[in-house]
């Protein structure tokens, strides 16, 4: 019966959204009305998210167990946060530049190490995988297009050379078009499974 | 009955195929073989139960019978007290001894043959041509025709204990959570079970199914395995016929033993299987083998190269940040997509109010300020509107930092936080007119600026987020011009969007950001991470090649050193 009830109601939830692109006038404060729910759940989703990541910080610090000094610097910075964005507002200069000159280059700085991961991987790419033509091809492609990525060649009064850079960029366009068209089409039949609840995200599957 | 056996998979086929059902492999020139399992006399199937294990499915039959009956004699009970009648002349010391209702018991079973119950019938008959089948096989010699006479009178007085017993309540309490049908046998057995306990095995064969399901369910016996045939003493090696073992014998309770016929599976095995076989033997005695435990051999001079290498890199790209002369990008490296964003950016007309959508991380904010700073300083003109909408949760303070680049004298306005992109989308474009809406519905959402705007700038830094935007919008709103500023990982995979015409114009990544800066603004910001960032992509590709060669010609080696 709960069964029954969730799938009659994605049913229905899914057509009405469906059907708002083609009567939108008669259905619109509907789909306000359920966009409206849609973001509020995602907010209310957002919240026990943080209280569960608080919630095993603080046991992980009660408990004294590996990692524990690590809890003690995440809650302390939760908590200098939340409680700077209470008493300032998020628009104020000094609440921004104290998220931000953190934020920005703590994450950068881990977009760094997965450059050079990356970098690495290409260098045992040969001696993990040998002289293959996937793996050749992989790498020759690599290179060549982080070599026009910088824009060295210079392409006027040659019009060969500026045809084969042409061509060559547009070489990663096929490859970018088969993946969306694949997305695309994966996409649709996601949508029409869970439509007629042959899969259940909601519930078990 | 004789089948065709293909000699590929070794599937049954009929004598009148041609080729195999299973795998369509030919069957010609095959010679019909008996059809393994049928060469045993009376086409038995492979049973461990003995009879009175088969016939449980009308014993449980009987069972619910049984309760039927056992419950109408409970209602009965009480209005027959005054009916007592006579005990039989013939044993007339023992009839003063028994209780009233047992006298009346057994009574009522000689007057009516169906009272003692189905069940006990069966039980009884069990009895009988099991003695009988007995009787037969010990006449052969005198002391055994002896001891079954003293059994045949052990019997007597265990039927009669058990006729005694049939409505009696047993001493042992149902326990909580027995089974209906263990509990009618508990209930029908009663006391017996203990009794019989003394009696010889021979004697207990008709109930030893009953006594072991009781004994198993109150933890008296334990459920044993039943033996394993060795193939390897009971055929030789490679024989492939069928195999009778007669005379095997399972245990069913504590010392009870039921004897049974093992017939071993049929085992036909074609010389693929074989080979297959041999191969995953092989295998595994070569995994189990015991090898030296291989250590890392790491060169001394390995932490000295990537020191050397990391300080290279660092360095190199610090150094071009604060010295040498700013580049000039050339004119012809300019893409149809960074065309259309200098069109709109240069663009005089109709640019009251732009809708920005912030939908990049904090970790990209550099790269995408890059991009998008000389296309917002030189679109947004003093008095525009700004609409900002985020779908990252730093959107907001990354937004204001953005913006502050850009002019002070903006009219902002913030339209809010999204959780999902499609969402944002969908919400902020349909604005349409309702003929009709909820009465005293609150009012969610922030009051939204004059629709339309004049058009949509993006800003991700991944091609999810920003595809999100796109398809929404230019589903519900097709003549708003979107434009896109991002990174240069979410580039290559939003183009088709630009080429598809969802989206009007686009710039992703450094270069070209400094191209785009070049044309507008001469120099920046841009064109000097520019350089950085050629250097960084410079020393990554010599890297890459120098390690390939080294790392391929090392390859190279220890397979020349194998195969040597």
């Amino acid at each position: 019966m709960k069964k029954m009830l969730l799938a009659a109601l994605t049913l229905i939830v899914g057509l009405t959204v469906l059907a708002g692109y083609f009567f939108r006038a008669e259905l619109s404060p509907v789909l306000t009305l359920i966009i409206d729910w849609g973001i509020l759940l995602l907010g209310v989703a957002g919240l026990i998210g943080l209280g569960y990541l608080v919630r095993m910080h603080l046991a992980r610090l009660f408990r004294r167990e590996k990692g524990g000094f690590y809890s003690l610097i995440a809650l302390l910075g939760f908590v200098f946060s939340l409680a700077f964005g209470l008493v300032y507002s998020p628009h104020h200069p000094f609440f921004r530049d104290l998220i931000l000159n953190v934020q920005v280059p703590v994450e950068a700085s881990l977009l760094a190490i997965l450059a050079v991961s990356l970098l690495y991987a290409s260098l045992r790419l040969i001696r993990t995988r040998g002289w293959t033509l996937l793996s050749v091809g992989f790498l020759f492609g690599a290179v060549l297009s982080l070599i026009l990525n910088l824009a060295f060649f210079r392409e006027e009064g040659n019009p060969l050379l500026a045809e084969m850079i042409a061509f060559l960029r547009g070489i990663p366009m096929a490859g970018g078009r088969g993946i969306l068209l694949g997305m695309a089409l994966g996409g649709l039949i996601v949508g029409l499974r869970v439509l007629f609840s042959i899969n259940r995200p909601y519930g078990e599957g | 009955m004789t089948v065709l056996i293909c000699p590929e998979c070794g599937a049954e086929n009929p004598l009148e195929a041609e080729s195999c059902r299973e795998c369509g492999a030919s069957l010609v020139n095959i010679l019909p073989s008996e059809k393994p399992g049928e060469d045993f006399p009376g086409d038995e199937p492979f049973d461990f139960a003995s009879q009175d294990a088969n016939d449980l499915p009308g014993l449980l039959q009987s069972l619910k019978q049984e309760d039927d009956l056992s419950t109408l004699d409970e209602t009965q009970e009480p209005s027959e007290p005054d009916g007592s009648e006579e005990a039989p002349s013939e044993e007339p010391q023992e009839q003063d001894a028994l209780p009233e209702w047992l006298r009346r018991i057994r009574q009522r079973a000689q007057e009516e043959e169906d009272s003692v119950g189905e069940i006990t019938q069966k039980i009884a008959a069990a009895k009988d041509t099991l003695a009988d089948d007995k009787q037969g096989q010990q006449h052969e010699n005198f002391s055994a025709w002896l001891e079954s006479v003293q059994k045949e009178e052990k019997q007597k007085s265990i039927e009669d204990t058990t006729e005694v017993e049939i409505d009696g309540e047993g001493d042992r309490e149902p326990q909580p959570g027995d089974e209906d049908w263990l509990k009618r046998i508990r209930k029908i057995k009663g006391d017996t079970f203990e009794e019989e306990e003394t009696l010889s095995p021979e004697d207990q064969a008709g109930d030893s199914l009953l006594q072991w399901l009781v004994a198993l369910e109150s933890g008296q016996a334990t459920a044993q395995e039943i033996p394993e045939v060795d193939s390897d003493e009971t055929a030789p090696e490679g024989d492939t016929q069928a195999q009778k073992a007669e005379g095997e014998e399972i245990g069913i309770g504590d010392g009870d033993t039921m004897p049974v016929s093992l017939i071993e599976p049929v085992l036909d095995v074609s010389r693929e299987e074989q080979e297959l076989a041999d191969k995953l033997r092989s295998t595994i005695a070569d995994e189990k083998t015991a090898r030296p435990e291989r250590t890392r051999e790491e060169p001394a001079a390995h932490w000295v190269v990537l020191l050397i290498l990391a300080v290279l890199l660092i360095g190199s790209l610090s150094l071009s940040l604060f010295f040498g002369n700013q580049v000039r990008m050339p004119q012809g490296t300019v893409l149809p997509q960074n065309e259309a964003v200098l069109d709109w950016a240069e663009d005089s007309e109709d640019k009251t109010a732009v809708l920005l959508i912030f939908e990049y991380a904090a970790g990209y904010a550099n790269e995408v300020e890059r991009v998008a700073l000389p296309v917002l300083q030189q679109a947004i003109q003093p008095g525009t509107t700004i609409g900002m909408a985020y779908s990252n949760p730093s959107g907001l303070l990354l937004s204001e930092r953005l913006i502050d680049q850009v002019d002070d004298y903006l009219k902002l306005t913030d339209l809010g936080y999204y959780p999902t992109a499609a969402l944002g989308a969908y919400g902020l474009t349909d604005q349409t007119a309702a003929g009709w809406e909820f009465i005293d519905y609150p009012e969610s959402k922030k009051p939204l600026p004059e629709w339309p705007f004049s058009a949509v700038v993006i800003l991700s830094n991944s091609y999810e987020g920003a595809a999100g935007w796109v398809e929404q919008m230019s589903a519900l709103d097709p003549d708003r011009p979107i434009y896109l500023l991002v990174t240069a990982q979410a580039g290559p995979l939003l183009q088709p969007y630009y080429q598809s015409g969802q989206v009007a114009g686009m710039v992703s990544g450094m270069t070209e950001a400094a191209v785009v800066e070049t044309l507008l603004a001469g120099e920046g910001q841009a064109l000097v991470r520019w350089r950085s960032y050629q250097i960084g992509v410079l020393i990554c590709l010599i890297v890459i090649v120098i390690g390939v060669i080294l790392n391929g010609s090392e390859l190279s080696t220890n397979e020349r050193r194998v195969r040597s």
